[in-house]
């Protein structure tokens, strides 16, 4: 229960991070930090944890952002869903391999938003200068993915008394070492 | 189910109009985040100021002798059209239309941005308590800047005019066409709904109308870079460069007198708590 705060906290922690790193870069060249935290939880965490960290982590972003209540966090329960039933099909270990779910993964996030806005917010379909920003931050995803993870599995390896989340090692390190 | 509950009901709160301001779990997220959010923010800002203010001022010399240039001849047109309108008896009345227009506002610092690309808003660390609340119109001394959404004790969050949920009334200031400013989540602004025989040219400023009541009359909202006609019909568009740097927002004003549609949307005067109705305002706009 701890652990699962402490990894909360870590990641709210890089989303105020981020926030501040807007003053100087884009926003479209920041990584989406919640989409990863919540691929990274779909691989590495049980099901209960990862699914009440996802629809915690879900529920701040909604009240953060411009999104109706439950956007997020609806999103983010199916991503993590998708993630951690693909994980048991597939093995999605890897660099390259996680990089691919990342990018899957942050397709599908954009899809669920273009989805929402269509049938809740009557926005219309995304239009044509729009398309610009999702790649960059598709490829950005991609990019910052592993060593975001890393991150958060580092937390995880302090201290092994807390067993709610289940990996216990570095995931860059590891993968990095194959 | 949860999430699909909340978006249901949050869908059916927007377009009933019952506002954001009595959540409680919301309003702990922002009364914790926003303080957190100033402080983490604070050196990325004081270090981009520092940049901006010092080290990237190359060339600031000859801007400033071009600038003073620019000054003399507005003075100039300044005059004249001051004494036309002495001359036509009309500077008095004027003057006097333009107190009844004061509107109190209160300054607020952004302290954080959305950062998702699907939507525009940004975080104030002012809330109810400063007697802002959800549909009062935000500005800085450049033009329009969007609508306060939500709001706690001590936060508010406001819709970007780059939202791809906003929409705002808006004319041309030279020709009064006339046409809709719509939010396309990207930088520009896209006026819309323009008629094909209404004179609109790049270049020209697209100011707010004051119709559907949520905006006040004639705060600039951008400038006309280019006009296209899609599909040839009736209709033309023209692509706006903002008049407000979105990206570089660090303090804004919220109008605290809100309009009658706005308080048949959010819930009537009388629902607001005492000092929210702007008396307690610092600053006039």
């Amino acid at each position: 229960m701890i652990k699962c705060l402490q990894l909360f906290a870590v990641a709210l922690l890089l989303l105020v991070l981020e926030n501040g790193l807007a003053v100087f870069i884009p926003r479209y060249w920041l990584p989406d930090i919640g989409m990863i935290f919540v691929a990274g939880l779909g691989l590495r965490a049980r099901f209960v944890p990862g699914l009440w960290l996802s629809c915690a982590f879900g529920f701040v972003s909604d009240c953060l952002t411009g999104s109706f209540r439950g956007e997020h966090m609806l999103i983010y329960l199916v991503l993590f869903a998708i993630a951690y039933i693909g994980n048991r099909q597939v093995n999605f270990s890897g660099v390259v391999r996680f990089a691919a779910v990342v990018c899957a993964l942050t397709f599908l996030e954009g899809l669920g938003f273009i989805f929402f806005g269509y049938v809740f917010r009557e926005t219309g379909l995304l239009p044509i200068s729009f398309h610009y920003g999702w790649w960059v931050r598709l490829f950005v995803n991609v990019a910052c993915a592993p060593w975001i993870l890393d991150t958060f599995m580092r937390m995880l390896r302090r201290g092994d008394s807390d067993t709610s989340l289940r990996s216990s090692e570095s995931f860059l390190s590891k993968e990095l070492n194959r | 189910m949860c999430g699909l509950v909340l978006l249901l009901s949050d869908r059916r709160a927007s377009r009933d109009g019952i506002g954001r301001d009595d959540s409680f779990l919301p309003g702990i997220v922002f009364e914790i985040m926003a303080p957190i959010e100033s402080v983490v923010t604070a050196p990325f800002s004081f270090g981009h100021r520092m940049w901006m203010d010092y080290f990237a001022l190359v060339r600031v010399r000859e801007e400033n002798t071009s600038l003073h240039v620019e000054i003399d001849q507005l003075q100039e047109e300044n005059l004249q059209l001051r004494e036309a309108l002495v001359a036509s008896g009309n500077l008095d009345r004027i003057v006097e239309m333009r107190s009844g227009f004061e509107t109190p506002m209160r300054a607020a610092e952004v302290v954080g941005q959305d950062l998702s690309i699907w939507f525009r808003s940004v975080l104030l660390d002012r809330g109810q308590a400063a007697g802002i609340y959800s549909g009062m119109p935000v500005i800085t001394t450049g033009g329009l800047v969007g609508l306060v959404t939500a709001t706690s004790p001590h936060a508010a969050k406001v819709m970007l005019l780059q939202d791809r949920q906003s929409a705002i009334d808006g004319i041309v200031q030279r020709s009064r066409a006339r046409g809709i400013v719509h939010g396309h989540g990207d930088d520009a602004l896209v006026f819309e709904l323009v008629v094909q025989g209404d004179d609109v040219l790049p270049g020209d400023v697209v100011i707010s109308s004051g119709l559907g009541g949520v905006y006040p009359k004639g705060l600039r909202i951008g400038e006309v870079i280019e006009v296209s006609d899609p599909g040839g019909g009736l209709l033309r568009q023209a692509r706006l460069s903002p008049a407000v740097d979105f990206g570089g927002l660090e303090q804004v004003f919220v109008l605290l007198k809100r309009s009658v549609t706005m308080d048949l949307l959010y819930g009537m005067e009388g629902d607001r708590p005492a000092g929210a109705d702007g008396k307690s305002a610092t600053s006039k706009q």
